[in-house]
């Protein structure tokens, strides 16, 4: 959401290159030039919004996992769906602080071999189980969530905060650099 | 590209992960990326938890260890920060950095990565002025003290984001800014949080390192947590070079419970054409290099280098070369190697190892990348200085410290604070039961004030020797930022950063607020606040602050009197 007073920061602000580092020589993985070097960009994204601006540089495909230098071995195995050392169980949430099996709070009466919380499911069925458990969920959803919490704010600065402070608790001579 | 942010996870991966995907069928969204603001609790067993500054009756394995076994993946790429409730063994194997289960990744003690063209900063850690000038010399298995102070915020590691130069998009600090809640509903924050009422009026909550660092990186985002509350602000900074001034926006989220303000889906555009990986950051990775030599393992004090004649180096910002240097250490390749691997055993519920010790182990990936750029492992440096230097040094500050303020605040957990100290901990946050909302206010009351010490003038050395902090405790009173020490250093960001751990302008503070800039006469800070701050100060006459110059009182060897004009 854009507030039609509010003036994006970088926005008409000249050069990107302003206060900060002007873009290197190109560092090229591909041997062409290109508009901006990996690290700089020329123009930052808006926080809400299309993007515009120049580009980066296209990146050349990844090979993902990729190891660089032989360290870590066998660490690509973990991204390929390792076994799991424990037996698959539902996910459902177990209550804080209970051992990480039966739910202490199953009675004798249930289903043997049932391992949900009763919180969240019951041994009548998994669809039943599953609505409890997504109930369950709402309760940590909220719709502010999405919503913009900067919303209803105005920028303040810097300077607005420092009129607000008491002259009495600064230094008197201190005083005329910061409150002419 | 949406980015979920997440306050305190306290291992509560399983429901983060959840909520989102609940969120994502609910709303039809996709989320790219989940930034979680610290407490993150990546315990693998049980060894870690031991690991974790919690009392003994918190001391859960939570779910991480499922991650980090592989019984689950994560299901969106997680970058974390480290909080105050953290397995400080495992971090520690990754000071640059890692992955700590597929898909998730700490950023270390700092660090800078960029995804989709985004880059996303952290600084972990809470901010404590007695441990601010120390090194990284914690070792496992941790005393009572070396807990606690193993993730307290170094300035070593904002000397080096402060040589960052160019544009940051997010950053992450557990703890917040100090003065951040001037910048936005500063009265809604204290109806719901009513504890922080004195820290806010006073100008004490938060971190002045952190202050420090929002002042000069100025990102588009700021993410924290730690106090379990959500917050928001818009601080549009000074103008600097003739650009536009630009503006933060501060979120802080809230820990993992129902009904809490726990997460947040804000949308920040992506750069196209940028790599889908987690990247390195090369003007972060040359800092790194840069700075290298700097790091010492050494519980005493350390000095950044600055331009006072004393030094043949201040600026360790990266140059075009440096960066271009990097990239050709990683062979151009800036992603970020998907090579994690199990380093301990994981905790194995049908085999449970009370008794196991906490391991302390060197990480591959922390070797590798070491190696790749020619770093220092800092965390074996640690262990070969182990016992050298700290055993007598640090202990007798940090107990006195505990001590006083297991006498002037309530604790948040009555009794047992620790299972391995019986001292009382300002850094702790409760972790109640669900549901107990009162209760979580009333005893994170001291917490706050704990975590947000005045910065005492004295403890963060005034003068370039190394000393222990616990003579200076009269001037605890004084509200000090850190200084910035890397040069060329103007007044410009120095005097921006300055309203923001000034005090509303309430006549009542006359007794309770100090300038920032740390008065020569230290103002009296309420009790509360920090447990610092009680000792016998000799200037507790409520006599007018004095100003001094601001930035100088940790970093400079000589204090400079000549602040007031």
């Amino acid at each position: 959401m854009q507030r039609p007073q509010f003036r994006h920061p970088l926005q008409g602000s000249g050069p990107r290159a302003a206060g900060f580092r002007s873009p290197p020589p190109a560092f090229d993985r591909t041997g062409g030039m290109f508009p901006s070097p990996p690290w700089a960009f020329s123009n930052p994204p808006p926080p809400f919004g299309p993007r515009f601006g120049q580009r980066s540089p296209n990146t050349p495909p990844r090979e993902f996992g990729g190891n660089r230098g032989g360290g870590g071995g066998g660490g690509g195995k973990y991204f390929n769906g390792r076994s799991p050392a424990h037996t698959p169980r539902r996910s459902s949430p177990s209550p804080r602080g209970a051992p990480f099996g039966r739910s202490p709070y199953e009675s004798p009466r249930r289903h043997s071999g049932y391992q949900g919380s009763p919180r969240t499911s019951t041994p009548f069925g998994s669809a039943h189980g599953r609505e409890r458990g997504t109930n369950d969920m709402e309760k940590y959803y909220k719709p502010s969530m999405l919503q913009d919490p900067w919303a209803d704010l105005q920028p303040i600065s810097v300077t607005q905060t420092q009129s607000k402070c008491n002259p009495k608790l600064t230094n008197t001579s201190r005083q005329g650099r910061y409150y002419n | 590209m949406k980015v979920a942010v997440e306050g305190c996870c306290h291992g509560e991966l399983d429901k983060i992960y959840e909520s989102i995907s609940y969120l994502e069928n609910k709303e039809g969204v996709k989320v790219d990326l989940l930034l979680c603001c610290g407490d993150f609790q990546a315990v693998r067993n049980e060894g870690d938890m031991k690991c974790m500054a919690v009392p003994a009756k918190y001391r859960h394995m939570q779910t991480f260890y499922k991650y980090y076994s592989g019984e689950k993946k994560a299901p969106v790429l997680t970058i974390f920060i480290g909080g105050n409730h953290e397995a400080s063994n495992h971090l520690q194997e990754l000071p640059y950095g890692g992955w700590v289960a597929p898909n998730i990744y700490y950023l270390g003690y700092a660090g800078i990565v960029r995804f989709k063209g985004v880059r996303i900063g952290g600084l972990s850690g809470i901010f404590k002025s007695h441990d601010y000038k120390k090194g990284h010399f914690e070792y496992p298995p941790y005393g009572p003290d070396s807990l606690r102070s193993v993730y307290h915020i170094r300035n070593i590691d904002v000397f080096k984001l402060k040589q960052i130069k160019m544009p940051i998009d997010i950053f992450m600090t557990h703890d917040w800014p100090r003065g951040i809640y001037h910048y936005g509903n500063t009265n809604q924050l204290l109806r719901q949080k009513k504890f922080l009422r004195q820290e806010v009026e006073c100008g004490t909550l938060g971190s002045p390192a952190a202050a420090e660092l929002l002042d000069h990186l100025q990102p588009t985002y700021w993410f924290s947590a730690h106090l379990h509350v959500k917050f928001a602000a818009l601080m549009q900074h000074e103008a600097k070079n003739n650009a536009a001034p630009k503006i933060t926006k501060f979120l802080s989220l809230d820990k993992c419970l129902p009904h809490r303000d726990f997460l947040q889906i804000v949308e920040v555009a992506d750069r196209p054409g940028s790599s889908e990986h987690l990247e390195y950051d090369p003007e972060w990775l040359a800092i790194l290099k840069a700075t290298d030599s700097l790091q010492k393992p050494s519980c005493n004090f350390w000095n950044p280098p600055q331009d006072n004649g004393l030094y043949t180096r201040w600026d360790f910002s990266a140059s075009d070369e440096a960066m271009m240097e990097v990239v050709s250490d990683l062979s151009g390749d800036l992603c970020i190697p998907e090579n994690f691997s199990l380093t301990v055993p994981a905790y194995d519920p049908s085999c449970p190892q009370p008794n196991a010790h906490p391991v302390y182990s060197t990480n591959p990936q922390t070797t590798e990348l070491c190696a790749t750029l020619g770093l220092t492992d800092i965390y074996i440096l640690a262990g070969q200085a182990y016992g050298e230097e700290c055993a007598t040094g640090a202990t007798g500050e940090e107990e006195d410290e505990d001590s006083t303020g297991s006498v002037d605040e309530p604790s948040e957990y009555p009794t047992d604070t620790s299972g391995l100290s019986s001292s009382y901990n300002p850094d702790e946050i409760t972790i109640e039961d669900e549901w107990v909302e009162e209760e979580d206010e009333e005893v994170e009351c001291t917490e706050g004030k704990g975590t947000d010490a005045v910065v005492p003038e004295g403890q963060v050395g005034s003068q370039d020797s190394d000393r222990d902090s616990s003579p200076q405790r009269e001037m605890a009173n004084r509200l000090i930022l850190p200084s910035t020490c890397s040069a060329p250093e103007s007044e410009a960001p120095l005097r921006s950063l300055r309203p923001l751990s000034l005090p509303p302008p309430l006549a009542s503070l006359s007794q309770g607020s100090s300038e920032e800039e740390g008065g020569l006469t230290p103002a009296r800070v309420p009790k509360r606040t920090s447990g610092e701050t009680t000792l016998g100060s000799a200037s507790h006459t409520g006599s007018t602050p004095q100003i001094k110059r601001r930035n100088q009182s940790i970093y400079t060897a000589v204090e400079n009197e000549e602040s007031e004009d």
